[in-house]
């Protein structure tokens, strides 16, 4: 037994301060002290307060789950037969969401241009522009699509407009923060050179900069509106458009149940489609 | 102009040269510009514009006032009641819980999505398998989190359903980024090993490990900043977090309780995506 704990102790000795080694030339290495461990003792806690609040148990997950008549699987049971009668009524709906997420993307990604100017720290100098700039796209893009969707529902009432405006906010904000990283890091020797015959920060942006960044910037504005379009498909859950109303009726209704299917099979074609089309033509353009 | 510029020096002449024979390109730019219009004029015919609801701007002047200072109605006041508090209701409190549920559902989600991309790696089950594992991690993303949240409420309804929504649809895009770094693994480092007689245990210590360590937690820790935003929305379905109360308020107009839950969310969101760039530079770049 005392041995066993001698073991345990320099166990944890090892693995919180490990001793220095004496190497074959007699020259002492002492090894850097691991913060792996700590981690994991942190993580351990945070697990179990998060547990505890969120009422997680393995064992509820596995009996409920396996529950037949109450659990999930009754639910998906009811998924089936498929009422493929229904496709034709999901074309409308999903086109709608296309056409909110390419105009969202292209709005969004259309303001993020003057906005990454504004927001890169080797162009704009002035510490006050810089910081509220990147104040508001940080505002915009911590707050989920959907609490967009609602806000400007309230505005502008029920349909695809509202949808596609918290699209572009989105966008914005997620395009103009890709894109001024990518503006820190390009060389502004044109720049500087464009600027000193005169021409004025836009007019030397345009030249010098927009050049060198428009390649990114497309491929950027395509992967966001590749993105969109899974976003777009649950904006109408809250009345902004899309397939989302559908979905959300199909499955708040019991006998419309069995259309499920059918939505998610549309959704999952129409996102294969353009994921792999974006991918083609970022491929090109990279 | 010109003729000006034919006065000058013959490297100017040469840059002259090589301005005019660029490549002309203005055919492409046409084709690709008009298609992009007729994609815009397409997609504005989906929006019909009814003009502003009348009530319109009367609720933006409403939410920005509550969320310069969300106790302006002096009949309902909101800071004590939901920010001041720890209690349940609070909105502190709720957003711990939100925070908790992207925790353990992150987790979960990285846990299901290790053995899930070792299946589905083109180096490891071949092509067939990796096609199969893309197709359902395509599938997982597709699906919309509120379904997994409905279905989930089955188990158990509350923050519970939360996780396991959470944990479900992140195990798409763990598992896709996982499945890149399983593929990108060095062979020559396992060569090595196999040449100093390692066993395969020691290989899989030595060799794969560390290699995939760094790009999984990295992924992980990313993934747990994308979660806190989903979480946040969770609540609408039922699922748990503040969601349920950010929505309704929206919804019935208690622009106060908006302003304080936007008051939360938006300083934790800044400041776990801080964190997480911080600790995922520090894993790519090495310490």
């Amino acid at each position: 037994m005392k041995k066993f704990w001698t073991k345990v102790k320099s166990f944890l000795k090892e693995t919180f301060s490990p001793s220095p080694l004496v190497l074959s030339d007699g020259s002492i290495s002492v090894p850097p002290k691991p913060i792996m461990p700590y981690v994991l003792i942190g993580l351990v806690v945070v697990l179990y307060f998060a547990a505890q609040v969120t009422n997680f148990s393995l064992w509820v997950l596995i009996t409920r789950f396996f529950n037949f008549q109450y659990g999930p699987i009754s639910y998906i049971k009811r998924f089936f037969p498929v009422d493929w009668s229904y496709m034709p009524r999901v074309i409308d709906p999903i086109l709608e969401t296309i056409q909110m997420s390419f105009l969202g993307s292209f709005l969004g990604a259309a303001m993020a241009l003057p906005a990454a100017f504004l927001a890169s720290n080797n162009l704009t100098k002035n510490k006050f522009v810089l910081t509220s700039t990147r104040a508001v796209l940080s505002i915009f893009r911590s707050l989920p699509i959907l609490i967009y969707a609602v806000f400007f529902k309230l505005i502008f009432g029920l349909g695809a407009l509202p949808g596609t405006i918290a699209i572009a906010v989105f966008t914005f904000g997620i395009v103009a923060k890709m894109l001024f990283e990518k503006i820190e890091t390009i060389d502004l020797g044109a720049y500087q050179a464009i600027q000193s015959t005169g021409a004025s920060k836009v007019r030397s942006f345009i030249t010098a900069i927009i050049p060198e960044i428009l390649p990114s910037y497309y491929s950027m504005s395509l992967y966001a509106f590749e993105i969109n379009i899974r976003y777009a498909a649950i904006l109408g859950y809250v009345g902004a458009g899309g397939i989302g109303f559908d979905l959300d009726n199909a499955m708040k209704t019991i006998n419309n149940n069995d259309r499920i299917i059918v939505i998610v099979l549309f959704i999952f074609i129409t996102v294969v489609l353009i994921e792999n089309l974006s991918r083609f033509l970022r491929r090109r353009l990279g | 102009m010109s003729r000006k510029v034919a006065s000058l020096s013959e490297t100017n002449q040469d840059v002259i040269k090589a301005l005019h024979s660029a490549p002309k390109s203005l055919f492409k730019k046409l084709i690709i510009g008009s298609i992009i219009l007729a994609m815009l004029i397409w997609s504005a015919s989906a929006i019909s514009f009814q003009g502003i609801n009348s009530r319109g701007l009367d609720i933006v002047i409403n939410i920005l006032k509550f969320f310069v200072w969300p106790d302006s109605n002096p009949l309902k006041p909101t800071l004590s009641t939901y920010l001041f508090t720890f209690a349940k209701s609070g909105v502190l409190y709720l957003m711990y819980e939100t925070i908790m549920i992207a925790f353990i559902g992150t987790l979960l989600g990285a846990v299901i999505s290790i053995p899930f991309a070792f299946l589905s790696s083109r180096n490891i089950t071949g092509k067939v398998g990796s096609f199969i594992g893309s197709m359902i991690i395509t599938l997982i993303r597709t699906v919309p989190i509120f379904v997994w949240g409905i279905i989930f409420i089955r188990v158990q309804g509350g923050a519970f359903a939360g996780v396991l929504a959470i944990a479900v649809s992140s195990v798409g895009m763990i598992s896709k980024l996982f499945i890149e770094a399983i593929e990108d693994i060095d062979k020559g480092i396992l060569e090595a090993l196999d040449s100093t007689g390692a066993t395969t245990l020691q290989k899989i210590r030595f060799g794969v490990i560390p290699q995939l360590t760094a790009t999984f937690l990295s992924t992980t820790i990313y993934r747990f900043e994308i979660n806190v935003k989903n979480a946040t929305i969770l609540g609408m379905v039922g699922a748990g977090g503040i969601g349920f109360t950010l929505i309704d308020a929206l919804g019935s107009f208690n622009f106060g309780i908006v302003a304080v839950c936007l008051w939360v969310i938006i300083p934790v969101v800044f400041v776990i995506e801080y964190f997480s760039t911080k600790i995922r530079t520090k894993l790519t770049t090495g310490e």
